[in-house]
């Protein structure tokens, strides 16, 4: 910026950055903002179809909150939830682990490129391919049953994708596989802008490696930790289309394996029920929204963001 | 003399720990491929009746089937994704860098408010449409 004392005569570009960012708002608008006002609308509409006859829509308040929150929502979130939780906690333990290995100066490990690449390739499996590849791995005569039964581990023809906790814990193992390498690449990212010079200062210091992790490492980290944390839960509060392949989209058994986004879809596909499965976008967008608020906090705290000049 | 050869048992013990837990990983990472590649050679019956480990022998006939599917047409659903791939990364990339530009070069009325709209909005998956 120029700061002589003509300031005033000087011609100012600076509403040119309005024309820069119009794209964006226009583009937002028209395919974000929209579909999202008529989502929310159709909300408080009933709207749905019997057989042929499309029904609505009318103004029904919130009708439609009170039976999505008094049928599957609950049930699903509680899947949800917990197919995250399973698959999360190993996935963010593995992932520190490593970053903190690939990271070190001193391990001196070989080949770090090599596993860096390998861990980050199920990510590139379209989850489809993935979930089919575990239903024939999984299956009642597939190789895994077959060779632990022969073990004795398991009785013969057992079936893993009937069982409640077995598909979750599959389901888990699967979003683990997925994204463990994403994990490990954004806490490496982290751990590499931490000043190498404290992690020295600490080990000429005498400090034990797991004295450094949990002292100097992770307290530093953490930004960038909560942001991994919160954007995974976001994600998994989206997870659908594994736990769709693996029960059919049935959430069987006994709809058990039922997720957030499984119930939105049978709704939709079932009878086009665009009021409950507006209404249930909202709750799902409350969510997701309340946590994004948390992201921003954890990221400006970072100071990641400086829009100063 | 004596805790430094300590030490050295320590690591070496450390490093094959590590290296162990890193291949069972890339075994366990690069299987899902290895299926599918070999899943890809086995003909309709083998794959729905049983499973292998090693290849099989009908990938070319496999291949001779898909690329004379006239109801799917490989090539033609292949060019369709690229240009729709294309297209998406050109206009992203134009659209992005033409916001991040002017976020970052002028200085306006509401600029930081328009940025933090547009974090937000980036964490928050569509899945209200």
């Amino acid at each position: 910026m120029l700061k002589s004392k003509n300031k005033k005569k000087s011609i100012s570009y600076e509403k040119w950055g309005y024309y820069f960012i119009a794209p964006f708002f226009i583009i937002y608008a028209i395919f974000g903002l929209l579909p999202m006002i008529s989502t929310i609308r159709y909300s408080f509409y009933e709207f749905y179809s019997e057989g042929l006859n499309t029904i609505g829509p009318n103004f029904n308040g919130l009708n439609n909150y009170v039976s999505v929150l008094t049928g599957d929502f609950f049930l699903a979130l509680k899947n949800t939830a917990i197919i995250w939780v399973m698959g999360f906690v190993p996935q963010i333990i593995v992932s520190l682990l490593l970053a903190v290995w690939f990271t070190n100066n001193r391990l001196k490990l070989k080949g770090t490129a090599f596993f860096k690449s390998v861990i980050y390739m199920p990510n590139l499996v379209m989850a489809a391919a993935f979930s089919m590849i575990f239903f024939m791995l999984f299956g009642q005569s597939g190789p895994i049953v077959t060779m632990l039964s022969s073990w004795g581990v398991i009785p013969e023809k057992f079936d893993f994708l009937g069982k409640v906790w077995e598909s979750r814990s599959l389901m888990a193992i699967m979003n683990f596989l997925m994204w463990y390498g994403n994990t490990t690449i954004l806490l490496m990212a982290g751990i590499m802008g931490i000043d190498q010079s404290l992690i020295e200062a600490a080990e000429v210091d005498g400090a034990s490696s797991r004295q450094i992790f949990f002292r100097v490492t992770m307290p530093l980290l953490k930004p960038i930790f909560v942001y991994v944390v919160i954007t995974s839960l976001i994600g998994g509060i989206q997870l659908y289309d594994i736990p769709q392949i693996i029960t059919n989209g049935t959430g069987s058994p006994n709809r058990q394996n039922i997720t957030l986004m499984m119930y939105l879809q049978t709704l939709i596909k079932g009878s086009n029920n665009y009021g409950m499965a507006g209404a249930l976008s909202v709750l799902i967008f409350i969510l997701t929204g309340t946590l994004s608020v948390f992201v921003f906090r954890s990221i400006s705290k970072n100071e990641l963001v400086s829009v100063k000049r | 003399m004596d805790k430094n050869k300590l030490y050295k048992v320590n690591t070496i013990a450390k490093k094959t720990f590590i290296y162990a837990f890193l291949i069972m990983l890339a075994i366990i990472s690069i299987m899902p491929f290895y299926l599918l590649i070999v899943n890809s050679t086995m003909s309709h019956q083998e794959i729905s009746t049983s499973y292998s480990f090693v290849f099989k022998d009908s990938f070319l006939s496999n291949f001779q089937k898909m690329v004379a599917d006239t109801n799917n047409k490989i090539f033609t659903a292949a060019r369709n994704s690229l240009i729709i791939s294309l297209g998406t990364a050109a206009l992203a990339t134009y659209f992005s860098a033409a916001t991040a530009y002017g976020i970052h070069m002028y200085n306006f009325k509401g600029k930081k408010a328009a940025f933090i709209f547009i974090l937000t909005v980036f964490k928050i998956n569509t899945d209200m449409a």
